[in-house]
């Protein structure tokens, strides 16, 4: 059985392996039993050894770090209960990190397109956020899609939370874009008119033209391994989508914040959009200003009682207002950017522009 | 199929130190090396419908790396800390070297190696396994609804592991998870650390308590996936 296992292993093994020093200690590794400890060199050890110590001090003073933060959590944790404010649940939505196809401005719907260099470094920063706002997520939720996953993943490991399972959902995928997917923007704008797509972008019932079961994206899409082909849509429009997030709302996610935990929520525009509307109550025409920028974390922060406007999870209110959404003062946004004091770069500005709330923060 | 594969190289074996429950990450060979072994799954062209991993960086980011290089991102991922690495003990951040000098190389290779030997234990007050003991992943996550909500209960960190303690865990975790997967007729992706894969090989080839130490791989490598074509029986 042996010798099939290692038949195996190096029939799989990449011919291709980084050369050097530590190319030669692991080809002195791989030989079994005591070989591994008299092969090394003298001097390998020496360096070895202080890289150890070096580490070994980083360990230390990185458990003291984590020792201090967790005390701190903790306070400021007492102290907020002691005053009664902190809340009863939390909420984060965040959307992921600017993708190939945000950058190309072109319609992605289902299409798995992955992060950009910059997307990454945003879902850092967003979990950098989180961090820095004093979050212990207990939950995370994202959808099928890579760019959403890959945020996920990013933010986690910033928060040093990489250990908690991330649950990805169908019903969190993007809106499905129909014929528009794919398409730039702005040619979309000249081929039917910048009221028409801006229409699809952000009625909730106006969908897109149907997308031909036979077009390439489309069957890449309905023979992908990881959905059911027939829950894959030819287009949505934006109740469709609210219809679908609202399933795993009132299974999944409401529950959990009734029990008090705070839930990471990491999707995509649209159906961000459809979140927001549900926990803010929105009317449609609201809906239209509705837009978080890629990987800004949204905090909504629930009180299990409280004077509060409702939310709708039964028992629970929103802890606060903190401005609104477009124009109409009764589209009350009750949720909080996460925002760094100065804006970073000008990465950000060209988000920020139309979105009112996120500025005020 | 089930495909076991450790984690890449992580910055305490290029160290060449006892890592155990210690969080490190990996090092930009460990990740390449993963990248690499992705291609190899990719190439390979199974498709998995579980991956298992452990609670500790170096693996989940090693699973990570490993799904998005494979194309396929949205596997579902299973982290179990019963699939943590065998606890080191007092062992735990010592050069294996100069352990070597101090209480000769025989005794380390026991260490090592040995099926009951148990490494010495460690104070919970050291500062290493009370960062660990303390650490929230361990505690007690009750989940609404599914199992991938973490452990049901608290785990208790141990203050040292024998393989034998390693093994009795990751036979809970074939028997509860893996073996029925398999026998759905799934393919399952075990993405795990150097003894509890030299566990789990055990457990799949059925080699028994004696011949273990000697039959088992002393050396599992990085990175390098090992497959399983199991019949009906489970038998490869």
């Amino acid at each position: 059985m042996l010798s099939l296992l290692t038949v195996t292993a190096l029939a799989l093994s990449s011919p291709v392996r980084p050369g050097g020093r530590t190319g030669a200690r692991a080809a002195a590794a791989r030989r079994p039993g005591g070989a591994v400890l008299l092969s090394e060199e003298a001097g390998d050890a020496d360096a070895a050894l202080a890289a150890a110590e070096r580490e070994l001090q980083i360990a230390l003073a990185e458990a003291a770090a984590a020792r201090e933060a967790a005390s701190a959590r903790k306070e400021t944790a007492a102290r907020a209960a002691a005053e009664e404010e902190a809340p009863h649940a939390r909420l984060v939505l965040v959307r992921h990190g600017q993708s190939e196809w945000n950058l190309a401005n072109r319609f992605t719907g289902w299409v798995d397109v992955d992060l950009t260099e910059q997307g990454i470094l945003e879902a850092r920063e967003a979990g950098r956020l989180l961090a820095a706002a004093g979050l212990e997520i207990d939950e995370v939720h994202t959808s099928l899609m890579r760019r959403a996953i890959r945020s996920a993943v990013l933010m986690l490991s910033t928060l040093n939370q990489c250990w908690l399972p991330v649950r990805k959902h169908l019903e969190l995928n993007e809106q499905h874009a129909g014929l528009l997917t794919g398409e730039n923007k702005v040619s979309c704008a000249q081929k039917w008119g910048v009221d028409q797509v801006m229409a699809w972008r952000r009625n909730f019932e106006d969908p897109p033209p149907e997308i031909a079961a036979d077009s390439a994206i489309q069957r890449a899409i309905a023979t992908d391994r990881r959905y059911d082909a027939a829950r894959v849509p030819s287009r949505e429009c934006l109740s469709a989508v609210s219809r679908r997030v609202a399933g795993l709302w009132e299974g999944t996610i409401a529950p959990a914040l009734q029990e008090g935990r705070t839930v990471l929520v990491v999707t995509h525009g649209n159906t961000l959009r459809a979140l927001v509307a549900y926990l803010d109550g929105l009317a449609p025409e609201d809906v239209y200003h509705v837009d978080l920028p890629t990987a800004t974390p949204l905090l909504y922060e629930f009180d299990a009682d409280g004077a509060g406007a409702e939310a709708p999870v039964a028992g629970l209110r929103h802890a606060r207002e903190h401005g609104v959404w477009g124009e109409r003062e009764g589209a009350a946004r009750h949720g909080r950017f996460l925002v760094c004091a100065v804006p970073a770069s000008a990465k950000r500005r060209g988000e920020l522009r139309h979105s009112r709330g996120c500025v005020a923060g | 199929k089930l495909t076991l594969i450790r984690h890449g190289q992580s910055e305490w074996n290029l160290a060449n130190r006892f890592t155990g429950w210690v969080d490190v990450d990996l090092t930009t060979r460990g990740i390449q090396e993963a990248r690499e072994a992705a291609r190899a799954l990719k190439a390979d062209g199974t498709e998995y419908d579980l991956v298992l991993t452990s609670c500790l960086r170096r693996a989940v980011r090693t699973s990570c790396l490993l799904l998005s290089g494979a194309g396929r991102p949205a596997v579902p991922m299973v982290k179990d800390a019963r699939l943590n690495e065998q606890h080191a003990g007092a062992l735990t951040g010592r050069n294996k070297r100069s352990l070597a000098k101090e209480h000769g190389h025989e005794q380390v290779m026991r260490w090592r190696r040995g099926f009951a030997v148990p490494p010495p234990p460690i104070s919970t007050k050291a500062p290493l396994q009370s960062a660990i003991c303390r650490d929230e992943r361990y505690r007690r996550r009750p989940c609404a609804g599914g199992a991938s909500g973490g452990p049901s209960q608290d785990v208790v960190v141990p203050r040292g592991e024998t393989f034998r303690d390693c093994l009795e865990r990751v036979s809970e975790v074939w028997s509860d998870t893996v073996e029925p997967a398999l026998r759905d007729g799934k393919n399952v992706l075990v993405v795990s650390h150097g003894n509890a894969l030299r566990a789990l090989i055990k457990l799949v080839d059925g080699v028994s308590d004696e011949d273990a130490a000697s039959t088992c791989p002393p050396h599992v490598p990085h990175a390098i996936p090992l497959v399983y074509s199991l019949d009906a029986d489970l038998q490869p």
